[in-house]
């Protein structure tokens, strides 16, 4: 058991009709969650499985333009499994449960999510500015068709 | 006064035998510019007496966000700009980029280009525990392994100018596999450089790691605990001196890594003397893997053909790479056309830095220092 390709039916099982596969290129283990089940789904993935999903290694914010996409990757040191998670968001008013207190590395990049791409992260502890200068009224800077003072657009040619 | 009262301080712990002597808190701003965050990073300390009571991490004062500015570049534009992200092994991070476009695009890359991968990061991996050694040992109070540490650095540097051009940022991974073949000599210097190195590691070792007063100044000093280095996603030496066997060459392995036989040195405590001493087991190693390298190296193309008008097909991955600070991740997202969506980088001092706050409380400010030497943050790659 607790091999790479049990994950993905695994989580589906525990979570059927919040949680559904990703098919991604190239292919690896990918979930699609429901904003709303999102520290559900954290806490079953970092305590209960037999995967043991103990390394949060990378948060990071997209802007696909249409949606807003969170996507989580996790792994395990324990049995060496991967998951990426993703949750999508709608462009206004974005919405996301903090789980800072299920993997405290989720801390810091959650308050960059919070600054660059505009996501209020419900239930964080610390909200302020990390990367920008506190006096930052610049709006979030890594939306698309963010301008800024400095920023210039390369010039396809 | 015959009833003034002698108030003993306990040299150890740093409690006063009084315990009702009154004490006022006050705040001690470390950096944005101080000599031993290494970078401009500012630390806010809650101090009672000599002892830190909180500490809590500004960051940002070195941010170029080199990922906005990387979705507005070319695929090959990128290169040059992943060296900017971390100074002190830019070979890791032009691995890490290339990995994640060749993994979208399916660029196969020919084996010599690998080795020569393999051949050249370790080499920067030296180089970059050197300076930790250096550094570390300046923050401490011995300026000797400082000097000695880029003395030896220069011998690397030297190798990398040969073969790249440059002494600090190398632009010399590239997608499909690596600009330039080697020199001619090279492998004859390289291993020439090897054998003097390994005695010379047991220099370092007998300058700092029996020395009683390094000794006191870093055993069971900053002890990052097996749960919180796992909880806070610490990686590399940070992580193995923690007591876990985890190192990406071994346990997600890339590029030709399985191919190398190498140990992974790891400590017990978790303490500041344990990361030392991870990082200087991990230069015997790293010399074991060029040597590999040299004797394994295969004959053939080190580089496969890009089309100028590169464009991976639409998809998403998230690579990562062993560098000398830990696990730096890169998670590339593509449409389809010549620039990426999103590219987002990961490093290692990142966590470490994060995870600072919770081993602060109640060490000395000089520990501090000591611990936040023996991280070996690297702020640009904090920043980002």
């Amino acid at each position: 058991m607790s091999s790479q390709s049990d994950v993905v039916p695994s989580i589906l099982k525990a979570f059927s009709g919040k949680v559904s596969e990703l098919e991604l290129n190239p292919p690896q283990s990918a979930i699609l969650v429901d904003a709303a089940a999102i520290r559900d789904v954290f806490e079953y993935l970092r305590k209960d499985t037999e995967f043991k999903f103990d390394y949060l290694s990378c948060l990071s914010g997209v802007d696909a333009v249409e949606h807003l996409e969170v996507v989580y990757h996790i792994f395990s040191t324990e049995t060496k499994c991967k998951l990426t998670v993703k949750v999508k968001l709608p462009p206004e008013n974005p919405e996301i449960d903090s789980i800072c207190d299920i993997y405290k590395a989720a801390n810091w990049y959650e308050r960059e999510l919070s600054e660059l791409y505009g996501i209020k992260v419900n239930v964080h502890p610390d909200m302020r500015l990390l990367l920008l200068p506190d006096d930052w009224d610049q709006g979030h800077p890594m939306r698309k068709g963010w301008t800024g003072d400095d920023f210039v657009v390369m010039p396809e040619k | 006064m015959d009833d003034e009262k002698y108030i003993e301080i306990d040299p150890v712990t740093g409690t006063s035998s009084d315990s009702g002597f009154p004490t006022e808190e006050f705040m001690v701003n470390m950096g944005p510019q101080h000599p031993s965050t290494h970078g401009v990073c500012r630390l806010l300390l809650t101090m009672d007496g000599e002892n830190v009571k909180h500490c809590q991490p500004h960051i940002g004062y070195l941010h170029r966000a080199i990922e906005k500015i990387c979705e507005n570049r070319k695929y090959q534009m990128i290169t040059p700009l992943m060296d900017r992200f971390e100074y002190l092994m830019s070979m890791a991070c032009g691995w890490l980029y290339c990995l994640g476009v060749e993994r979208i695009a399916e660029v196969e890359v020919p084996e010599r280009g690998e080795y020569l991968r393999v051949l050249m990061t370790e080499l920067n991996r030296i180089a970059s525990h050197l300076i930790f050694l250096a550094t570390f040992g300046l923050d401490l109070g011995a300026v000797t392994p400082f000097l000695y540490g880029l003395r030896d650095r220069e011998y690397i540097v030297d190798l990398f100018e040969e073969t790249s051009g440059q002494r600090l940022l190398y632009n010399y991974i590239r997608i499909g596999g690596v600009a330039k073949d080697l020199s001619v000599g090279f492998e004859k210097k390289c291993l020439k450089f090897i054998d003097y190195f390994l005695p010379i590691i047991d220099d370092y070792e007998d300058l700092l790691t029996n020395n009683p007063i390094f000794l006191t100044r870093t055993k069971n000093v900053g002890v990052l605990s097996r749960d919180l280095a796992l909880d806070y996603a610490a990686a590399g030496p940070v992580l193995r001196a923690s007591g876990i066997k985890w190192d990406l060459r071994r346990d997600d392995p890339y590029g030709c890594y399985d191919k190398f036989d190498f140990e992974i040195p790891t400590g017990e405590n978790g303490d500041t003397w344990d990361r030392y001493i991870v990082r200087i087991r991990e230069m015997r190693e790293s010399c074991s893997i060029v040597r590999q390298a040299i004797e394994g190296l295969p004959e053939g193309d080190f580089k496969a053909k890009v089309k100028p008008s590169f464009k991976p097909p639409a998809g998403e991955c998230y690579t990562r790479v062993e560098s000398a600070r830990g696990e730096m991740g890169a998670y590339i997202v593509s449409d389809g056309t010549n620039k990426p969506t999103r590219l987002k980088l990961r490093g290692a001092s990142y966590n470490h830095i994060m995870a600072l706050p919770e081993i602060c409380p109640g060490i000395k400010i000089a520990d501090l220092v000591a611990i936040f030497a023996s991280f070996d943050s690297i702020m640009p790659e904090v920043d980002r």
